[in-house]
């Protein structure tokens, strides 16, 4: 038998176990390990947590940056809510040795936006006096603070600059650590005598609050205060976690494609995804490392999104003049509405990329995808 | 209606407060097996899919010969387990039993193989279409901030693959 501080045990009836609707944008759990705050359930239904749960990362392969890469930026990040970058580390594939005279210097910038001003996210680096070794990270130069935080559309990219003949850096790797900012993170200023429940330690040998059920929700929290009201935070029988106005439901996957010849690339199918359970796709936005104008009307290159065969979105580089992507380096572009019937995924479900080039078509440089979806299952 | 029913309490603070040091906050079952909890430390947990994190790492055009390189793939500030590897490739490499690639899997805290037995290319490739790398091994637990990275091995001329992709499954660990 299980010991809990409050235990419901298979109570008849349909309603979610525990509910709680709150009119006063109240946090409904904050957890507290011996006076530290480990975690809170925010009135936004967000999940904030100090292990590694909010932590994120990606990993994004550049390929062999090549000695002379002035010209490129190189898309990294993008985002639809609010984040805020931890740590940045680059790696290559093979040892790099340090030079003094031909080295490459790398920083990494943010804008928003093709006509946005660019903003440093760290110091840069060089290659000058600490090249790098194989399987091992190097650090970024140190984040700029304030510019470490991420507002929701704006770009991350990669900057190089040569010095003298500047330093080929192969099978070169971008990773990030971040986490995504909540709405708010702590409860409006609370006191103890406001708290409906109140526990601490008290001998126990499982949870403190158990639900135990065959037929109902766990836990389900409303936002009281709008009007209609609205749940923002739930548990299911199964496990299955539904917060559907939370920043933190959101995940995020950078690939990076490479380059896109011109009809020689026709046959190509790169993958983005495969999905592990149901997956909604949210957003999708793309970018590339060097600049391309939507200024042909008869040659250019059309990029499809496709889950399978049904095509989830789709866009032209090169032209045609009216509806062709325009392209600024680094910058990441916000695809817009999606096939959204076709944007689930199904456990199993790939989703590709495939290229077709009208009249002699148009190279695409670095070609870089951002994925945001959901886990619905 | 619900059991416990707590509908716009006066005040301005959390509504339910939690210290202790040795206990999961929540803990959900579905009949007695638990399918959700929170953990002392603040990790949530569940037994559905949502417990997987899925990350697409598209290494690039690796050459035939690619035995001198070892790229790094992932590294995580948490401990997580492996659940599975898929790769693929952007261009149908054909069968070939003679000239073949082998990938394999590998932690740097030891540089031992996570897989249980490296895939090759044997059997060819096609285009878009990912294929399993194999069972994970009791290696593929990684400590935080433990890296993976891939090892290539030719046999005879190797063989090249086009927009060499992997996408990475794994669970968080206490």
């Amino acid at each position: 038998m299980a010991e809990a501080l409050l235990l419901q045990d298979n109570r008849e009836g349909t309603d979610a176990v525990f509910l709680i609707k709150d009119n006063k944008g109240r946090d409904f759990i904050r957890g507290l390990k011996s006076n530290t705050e480990v975690f809170r359930i925010n009135r936004f239904g967000e999940l904030i947590s100090t292990s590694g749960y909010n932590k994120r990362i990606i990993h994004i392969p550049l390929g062999d940056i090549a000695a002379d890469s002035d010209a490129i930026n190189s898309p990294l990040f993008i985002a639809n809510v609010p984040i805020t970058i931890s740590e940045i580390e680059f790696s290559c594939d093979a040892t790099v040795a340090p030079d003094g005279t031909n080295y490459q210097s790398i920083i990494v910038n943010k804008k928003s936006g093709s006509s946005g001003t660019e903003t440093a996210v760290t110091a840069a680096i060089t290659t000058a006096t600490t090249g790098f070794t194989a399987k091992a990270w190097r650090a970024s130069g140190a984040l700029v603070s304030a510019a470490a935080v991420i507002a929701a559309g704006e770009s991350v990219y990669l900057d190089f600059t040569k010095a003298a003949s500047g330093k080929i850096l192969p099978g070169f790797v971008a990773r990030i650590e971040y986490s995504i900012n909540a709405t708010a993170t702590d409860s409006n200023s609370a006191s103890d005598e406001d708290l409906i429940f109140n526990f601490g330690e008290a001998g126990l040998s499982d949870g403190t609050i158990i639900s135990d059920q065959t037929v109902r929700d766990h836990f389900s929290f409303w936002d009281n205060e709008t009007s209609p009201e609205k749940e923002v935070f739930n548990v299911s029988l199964e496990g299955v976690v539904s917060q559907p106005y939370a920043r933190d439901r959101f995940f995020i996957d950078v690939i990076n494609v490479g380059d896109i010849t011109a009809a020689a690339d026709d046959a190509k199918v790169s993958t983005l995804f495969k999905a592990n359970g149901k997956i909604q796709i949210e957003k999708i936005f793309v970018g590339a490392d060097t600049a391309s104008a939507a200024d042909s009307d008869s040659a250019y290159e059309t990029v499809a999104i496709l889950n399978g065969t049904n095509k989830i979105s789709e866009f032209t580089v090169g032209g045609p003049k009216a509806t062709g992507l325009a392209l600024t380096a680094g910058v990441l572009n916000d695809l817009g509405t999606l096939n959204e019937d076709k944007a689930e995924l199904a456990s199993g479900d790939v989703l590709k990329v495939s290229y077709t080039a009208t009249s002699s078509g148009e190279n695409i440089s670095g070609l870089t995808f951002v994925i945001v979806y959901r886990k619905l299952d | 209606m619900p059991t416990l029913n707590i509908r716009n309490p006066l005040g301005k603070g959390e509504i339910i407060k939690i210290d202790q040091s040795q206990y999961d906050f929540l803990v959900a079952k579905k009949d007695g097996t638990e399918s959700f909890s929170i953990d002392v430390n603040g990790l949530p947990d569940t037994t559905c899919n949502q417990q997987y994190y899925e990350e697409t790492v598209n290494i690039g055009d690796i050459a035939a010969d690619s035995d001198a390189i070892t790229p790094l793939i992932f590294k995580k500030p948490q401990a997580v387990t492996i659940a599975a590897i898929w790769m693929g490739v952007d261009t149908t490499v054909g069968a070939d039993a003679v000239n073949y690639q082998t990938v394999d899997v590998k932690r740097t805290s030891d540089d031992a193989t996570i897989l249980s037995s490296a895939p090759n290319t044997t059997a060819g490739l096609t285009a878009g279409t990912p294929v399993t790398m194999g069972t994970i091994a009791a290696e593929g637990a990684l400590t935080a901030d433990n890296s993976l990275y891939l090892d290539f091995t030719k046999t005879a001329s190797g063989k090249a693959l086009s927009g060499f992709t992997l996408h990475i499954i794994y669970t968080l660990e206490a």
